[in-house]
């Protein structure tokens, strides 16, 4: 009789729990640009731009993976050493003096990517490169390049397809390494490489749909090329006029609203099927839940003399972990001599480098001439046997 | 034939390769550099880098360069150094060309093409002489740019001739000592095994043992000499086996992936890394699978099924070279007798005359010129082994439409088709 | 003999620093030194301690706690990482500063004494290092892996003070990535290294846009044990950063960097010319001699001192002819060195700090630099041969002094250039009239080699030479090399840019040691089509099938008469509705 009523209490308490804790408490931004060579620099300076937004806001550098694929900054036709604009006003060097790249060059593939979003990386690989989620992060990922229908190009050399990205998405949701993400992809026919996602608690914006283009806004003369893209450009005015700061309550719908397709040329998509209470529910979060570091806290539902008792009793673990670690040390000290390690498999000598020395030619002749008796000797058995 | 005539013949080819070798002092080391002529696996600098790295103590098949038997090293350390006495090294390649045509010659005298133990050919009289065959032989252009090229797979084209004319003559032990040293060299000749045995049984001079213990006694002597060669070897590397990996695993594994004029280089740079693997199996399996057809097929010409296999081995082997197609030629002209029946001697040889003119300009386009890519360079590869494919299947058929005509004596002259 | 002043004044910079940096904590300095064609050499150079058992129980204060924890965790011994760009112009700018120690091939190069006693410890311990490292330095040396490692032999040697055992139980390992970009974001983790982080003292001079416009630039970091004498062991971790500014293009402002051509009336013309003239003007003011300031050059100025630094060592010095005269902020105090032309100050510790360098009048006679010292040797390397086939080494290797000279030339080459070294072979060519017999030339120029081959996809080729040059003569070492061709796969997204090989190490044994590094090469590979796997793999079975088939078909089927056998039922019908058509059109 007591167990259904103690069930029913767990169930009760079980179904309250994720209203009661809905809100994320860290978040992320994964800034991806996927194109080399010096005439996409735009898509660098978009990634950019979006990485000095989200640090603006407060996202620390241990929380943005920024991915850069070429070096535009101290590349030699850089008439601007060290410096990236996405205006040409130059008035904001994006580049900076506090920049922070985690995979650059080369180590911006597909396989790469995938890794870190779904955290299956060696053991050697440095925390500042892994995406460190937990379920309460909500994480905004950023990419921009050469894209078409349902694939990205990651620097002209493979592609990443629409079913791969919400495959790694999934495999992000079911290892709970999110609370929500907001994904935004400027490319040539964004709008198809979200169309695949099946996975809970996404936001979903691109630049333009099928069959369309995205175009670059304006270029600056003295650098050369295109500098920003049209639809990261308009996203960065609302967010630079509207977004000024952390209190900011401006909401994603807000952000979606703003978007005026005479202006960015090209038919902006948004998703938002994947979000638990649809359109409303998404387009009321706000933008300082994903470009921003707002920390919600978890507040323990306990009484205040659980929270005594739990204190006293890690004291008195801290106090025994400190006796054994001093047990520890001055059994150290009292030990008289360490055995030597006992080698457990023969040591295997690598061959290194060797010194050419010209000695042994009189016995490299004598093996020779050795060889080529062993040979004719052969042969002469051969005669012997058939005589 | 006579002896002055066949002397003759021996003393121009040695001049002309004399003359070759030192009138033009650029030409060898062109040639070597060639890929048509020189392979990872056959190529004269490797060997000269792997004898320089054995002679100053490096072990060399530590490095990616060498990949040759390694009982080459001691035999070519006997000869003084080719800087300073560069004599030494062109007169054992004449000796060696010389020595291969020899061996066609007394395959030709035996009358073994035309005439077998099981099979007597209605145009038996009408093939070429053996002087014709050593002439067409030593006289090729693609032998003469081995030889000058100093590639190593002469010394096994030399060691396949030996073993087939000691076959012939039936000595039948030094031909498979002569088989087992070229299959040390390189790998493929051990699938000549079969038509070889049972070339050797048809000519034994004896007629006593049964055809399974032929072989069977046959296979234990190549077994023990290879044996014999590999310890030799493990001896000489320092008591280890790694050499296998270096020298016959680069040819189970194509880890070099230098242009030949063969197909498997540019199909496995293309190549996916998951199949890989597979079609590496594929390709040797391929290249193994023609030896039982053949030898069961062409039984009653044992002769004639090593020449056309050897065709096949020089257009499928993963490292051909013009040599494999130079003694391919060699022995086809022993059945110049069957050349009225084959139904496309133009077309291929105009093919294989359009390949290698054109090849070498490909080639140069891709890697010098830079104005073409690697397609043109595959492509005539492409059509030399398609050319050469023509070649060997016509053989075929004019091998299989004479064992016919002896059948159907009617047919002689009349139009044939297969069905 | 005239003693070179830019060696003392390091000499005396950095026995000054040793001797103090026993005692103490952390020391900073920065070395100015005009060169040839309006040049500035700019030495920063940062020093911190930290003493043993500090280091073991973490107790971490001066010495940058991310580092030291990536060495306890990897096991180090000793620790040199360099990232490097551009090139020393030697036959302009002299020897090298700190004699080649502290620079290192273009791109990063990484050497460290590992603790371990066998090859695969180290070999584990040096994929941690490498990795923990790429995430500190936000360069990608997680690349480094066993196709760009090597173990030297006789080049390099422990700068620090091992105890003998901790030595023989330590292996050296030397990665490089000769195409590694150094951007600012290799600068940012650099200056977060520092005491005061780059916002005080010298450091906050160090700025990307001056930095990376640098004709040579290079940051150092080396990590080593010290122990003086008398004194417990200390670690010891050592920054530098080296840079070769032109000052004209750092005069720039920062949002006008591109040159525009000046007025005609703000020429400076050569009056002595034939032809000089209102309309004619042949420009010298490239002759002149520059003047700058430190705020112009480097685009700001230095924030204060340090505070954490050891107070009685200047940290500015400028390397100037005494004459010259040179004006510094307030609160600063200027001390001569005695024997050598330079001079140091010591900052105030609050207040920014600037100096300004005039302009010399070219008639007044005084000298506006110091003369750089002649290198020990020369080094240059290129490629020779053309096509994507074959090619060849050669390295131009000069001893442009009076005595001869004995150093070890490395190499760490890529495993996809063929190495032949029996083409190795060295050609010398005497500048001075001193006989020299042709026997004893090429075997005694090269004294020893030490060569490990390269091994396909697995290890790269390691080739050490100990050569020998006479005075005054130019040694022309040459080898051929074949070019391989990759799989699809192995080729970078930019493969027709080539390969980068990195640069050669020589190390000079006699009559002193100092590094050269010569420029690393770009290596054209031969391409396959990259936009043709499938077509290839169709292409090549089919010509196999077409062969096997063929054959088959032949070996199988039976041989009749032209008009005998059974026609196909197809074959038949086909045959029988083209003759009722026919018929049917005939009428």
């Amino acid at each position: 009789m007591l167990l259904p009523i103690r069930l029913l209490a767990v169930l009760a308490t079980s179904l309250f729990l994720p209203l009661a804790f809905a809100e994320h408490t860290n978040n992320w931004a994964v800034l991806v640009g996927t194109s080399r060579f010096w005439f996409n620099y735009r898509h660098l300076s978009n990634v950019l731009s979006m990485y000095r937004t989200v640090k603006r806001l407060g996202i620390p550098d241990s929380q943005i993976i920024l991915m850069l694929p070429d070096d535009m900054a101290c590349n030699p036709r850089n008439a601007f050493p060290g410096t990236v604009y996405s205006n040409s006003n130059r008035a904001m060097d994006l580049y900076g003096d506090n920049i922070e790249v985690d995979y650059r060059g080369y180590e911006v593939t597909v396989e790469n990517f995938i890794r870190l979003l779904t955290d299956r990386v060696g053991d050697e690989m440095p925390r500042s490169k892994r995406l460190l989620t937990d379920d309460k992060s909500n994480i905004l990922i950023y990419m921009t390049g050469h894209g078409g229908n349902e694939f990205l190009k990651f620097q002209d050399a493979e592609e990443i397809g629409a079913w791969d990205l919400a495959d790694a998405f999934q495999q992000m949701w079911e290892k709970k390494r999110y609370h929500e993400i907001l994904f935004m992809i400027d490319t040539c026919q964004a709008n198809t490489m979200f169309s695949r996602l099946y996975s809970p608690n996404i936001i979903a914006t691109g630049s333009s749909e099928l069959d369309q283009s995205s175009y670059s806004h304006h270029a600056d003369n003295d650098v050369g090329v295109a500098v920003i893209d049209r639809y990261t450009y308009y996203n960065l005015e609302f967010l630079e006029n509207q977004v000024k700061d952390l209190s900011s309550q401006k909401t994603v719908g807000d952000l979606f609203d703003s978007y005026d397709i005479s202006k960015i040329h090209s038919n902006p998509g948004m998703r938002y099927d994947l979000f638990p209470g649809g359109a409303d529910v998404a387009r009321s979060r706000l933008i300082t839940d994903f470009f921003g570091n707002i920390q919600n806290v978890e507040v323990d539902q306990k009484e205040n003399g659980a929270l005594e008792e739990e204190l006293l009793e890690l004291g008195r673990t801290i106090a025994m972990l400190r006796q054994k670690e001093a047990d520890e040390a001055s059994q150290y000290n009292n030990a008289t001599s360490v055995p030597a390690s006992q080698p457990t498999e023969p040591v295997k000598h690598v061959r290194g480098a060797t010194a050419l020395t010209d000695d042994n030619w009189w016995t490299k002749k004598v093996v020779g001439a050795t060889a080529l008796a062993g040979c004719i000797g052969l042969w002469a058995l051969g005669s012997f046997l058939e005589t | 034939m006579t002896f002055r005539g066949k002397a003759g013949i021996y003393a121009i080819a040695v001049l002309l390769r004399l003359v070759l070798f030192f009138a033009f002092p650029g030409l060898p080391d062109l040639l070597t550099g060639r890929v048509e002529i020189s392979t990872p696996v056959t190529s004269f600098k490797r060997l000269e880098e792997g004898l320089f790295l054995y002679n100053h103590n490096v072990w060399p098949y530590d490095g990616g360069v060498y990949h040759q038997a390694p009982l080459l090293l001691p035999l070519f350390s006997l000869l003084p150094d080719s800087t300073s006495w560069p004599i030494f090294t062109p007169l054992l390649y004449i000796l060696i060309d010389l020595l291969s045509a020899d061996a066609l010659v007394k395959i030709a005298a035996s009358g073994e093409a035309g005439k077998s133990r099981l099979y007597t050919s209605p145009r038996q009289g009408k093939g070429s002489t053996g002087l014709v065959i050593a002439a067409a032989f030593l006289f090729n252009p693609l032998t003469i740019a081995s030889c000058v090229g100093r590639t190593t797979s002469v010394f096994t084209n030399c060691a396949i001739l030996f073993a087939i004319a000691k076959a012939v003559q039936g000595f039948s032990f030094h031909a498979m000592v002569a088989l087992s040293f070229a299959s040390y060299l390189s790998m493929y000749p051990v699938l000549l095994l079969p038509p070889l045995v049972l070339l050797a049984y048809d000519r034994r001079a004896y007629q006593k043992t049964s055809v399974l213990k032929f072989s069977a006694l046959n296979v234990l002597v190549v077994a023990g000499c290879l044996s014999v060669l590999l310890g030799m070897s493990y001896a000489l590397t320092g008591n280890s086996w790694e050499f296998l990996a270096r020298t016959y695993g680069i040819q189970l594994t194509l880890t070099d992936l230098t242009p030949t004029v063969g197909l498997w280089w540019y199909f496995f740079i293309e190549m996916f890394d998951s199949f890989r693997s597979f079609f590496l199996a594929l390709f040797w399996l391929h290249l193994a699978s023609y030896v039982g057809g053949l030898s069961i097929r062409l039984r009653n010409q044992p002769l004639a099924a090593l020449a056309v296999l050897l065709g096949i081995f020089s257009i499928f082997k993963p490292y051909p070279s013009i040599s494999d197609t130079s003694l391919f030629l060699g022995l086809f002209s022993l059945y110049t007798h069957l050349l009225p029946l084959m139904r496309y001697t133009y077309v291929a040889s105009a093919t294989l005359m359009y390949a290698s003119f054109l090849g070498p300009a490909f080639y140069h386009l891709w890697i010098y010129a830079g104005s073409g890519n690697a397609n043109f360079f595959y492509a005539i590869t492409l059509v030399w082994s398609l050319g050469q494919s023509l070649l060997v299947s016509d053989l075929t058929f004019a091998v299989l439409r004479d064992e016919w005509e002896v059948e159907r004596p009617e047919m002689v002259g009349k139009e044939a088709k297969q069905i | 003999m005239r003693f070179s002043s830019s060696i003392s004044s390091l000499l005396t910079s950095s026995l000054l620093l040793s001797t103090a940096s026993a005692s103490s904590g952390y020391h900073e300095q920065l070395n100015l030194r005009p060169l040839p064609l309006s040049n500035l050499l700019a030495s920063f150079n940062f020093r911190s301690n930290t003493s043993l058992a500090d280091f073991e129980s973490q107790n971490f204060r001066l010495f940058p706690r991310s580092l030291g924890q990536i060495l306890q965790y990897a096991g180090t011994r000793e620790l040199h990482l360099r990232f490097t760009l551009g090139r020393w112009d030697a036959e302009n700018w002299g020897a090298r500063p700190w004699d080649g120690t502290r620079e290192g091939g273009t791109g990063v190069e990484l050497w460290a004494w590992l603790d371990a006693e066998t090859d695969e410890e180290a070999d584990a311990k040096w994929l941690t290092l490498t990795n923990a490292l790429s995430g500190l330095f936000c360069a990608s040396l997680n690349f480094i892996d066993e196709t760009r490692t090597i173990r030297p032999v006789v080049s390099f040697q422990a700068e620090g003070d091992h105890p003998n055992t901790t030595l023989a139980n330590a292996k050296l390992l030397h990665g490089v990535l000769p195409h590694e970009v150094v951007c600012t974001e290799n600068l940012t983790p650099f200056l977060k290294l520092l005491p005061c982080k780059g916002k005080a003292g010298i450091g906050s001079l160090l700025d990307g846009h001056k930095l990376f416009d640098a004709s040579f630039q290079s940051m150092a970091i080396d990590v080593r044990p010290v122990c003086p004498p008398g004194g417990e062991c200390l670690l010891e971790v050592e920054q530098t950063i080296d840079m070769v500014l032109d000052i004209s293009r750092s005069k720039r402002p920062r949002d006008n960097l591109i040159p525009r051509p000046i007025q005609g009336h703000e020429l400076v013309c050569d009056t002595s010319k034939s032809y000089h003239s209102d309309s004619v003007c042949f420009p010298v003011d490239h002759l002149q001699s520059q003047e700058w300031t430190l705020e112009q050059v480097f685009g700001k100025s230095i924030k204060g001192a340090c505070p954490l630094t050891e107070p009685g060592v200047p940290p500015v010095c400028v390397d100037v002819p005494h004459s010259r005269s040179i004006f510094a902020s307030e609160g600063s105090t200027e001390i001569k060195s005695q024997h050598s032309d330079s001079r140091c100050y010591k900052l105030a510790s609050e207040g920014d700090f600037n100096l300004v360098l005039t302009q010399l009048d070219a008639s007044s006679g005084d000298k506006e630099l110091v003369e750089p010292e002649q290198p020990l040797l020369y080094a240059d390397r290129s490629f020779t041969g053309y096509g994507q086939e074959h090619g060849g080494v050669q390295a131009i290797l000069t001893n442009p002094g009076d005595e001869e000279v004995e150093f070890v030339y490395m190499e760490s080459l890529p495993w996809f250039m063929r190495v032949y070294l029996h083409t190795l072979s060295t050609r010398i060519s005497a500048a001075s009239s001193i006989p020299t017999t042709s026997a004893e030339t090429s075997a005694e120029i090269i004294k020893e080699i030490y060569y490990r081959p390269a091994l396909d996809r697995e290890r790269g080729t390691q080739l050490e030479l100990l050569l020998r040059i006479p005075p005054k003569s130019t040694v022309f070492l040459t080898y051929d090399f074949e070019k391989s061709i990759l799989r699809y796969t192995e080729y970078p997204p930019d493969a027709n840019r080539g390969f980068d090989v990195a640069a050669a190490v020589i190390t000079t044994l006699s009559p002193r040691k100092m590094n050269i590094r010569t420029t690393s090469l770009l290596l054209y590979l031969p391409t396959p089509d990259f936009s043709m796997p499938y077509n290839v793999i169709i292409f090549t079975s089919t010509a196999i099938a077409l062969s096997f088939g063929g054959l088959y078909n032949i070996l199988v089927r039976q041989i009749v008469g032209a008009d005998e056998g059974f026609e196909s039922p197809v074959k038949s019908k086909l045959k029988r509705v083209l003759a009722t058509i026919t018929r049917r059109l005939a009428g």
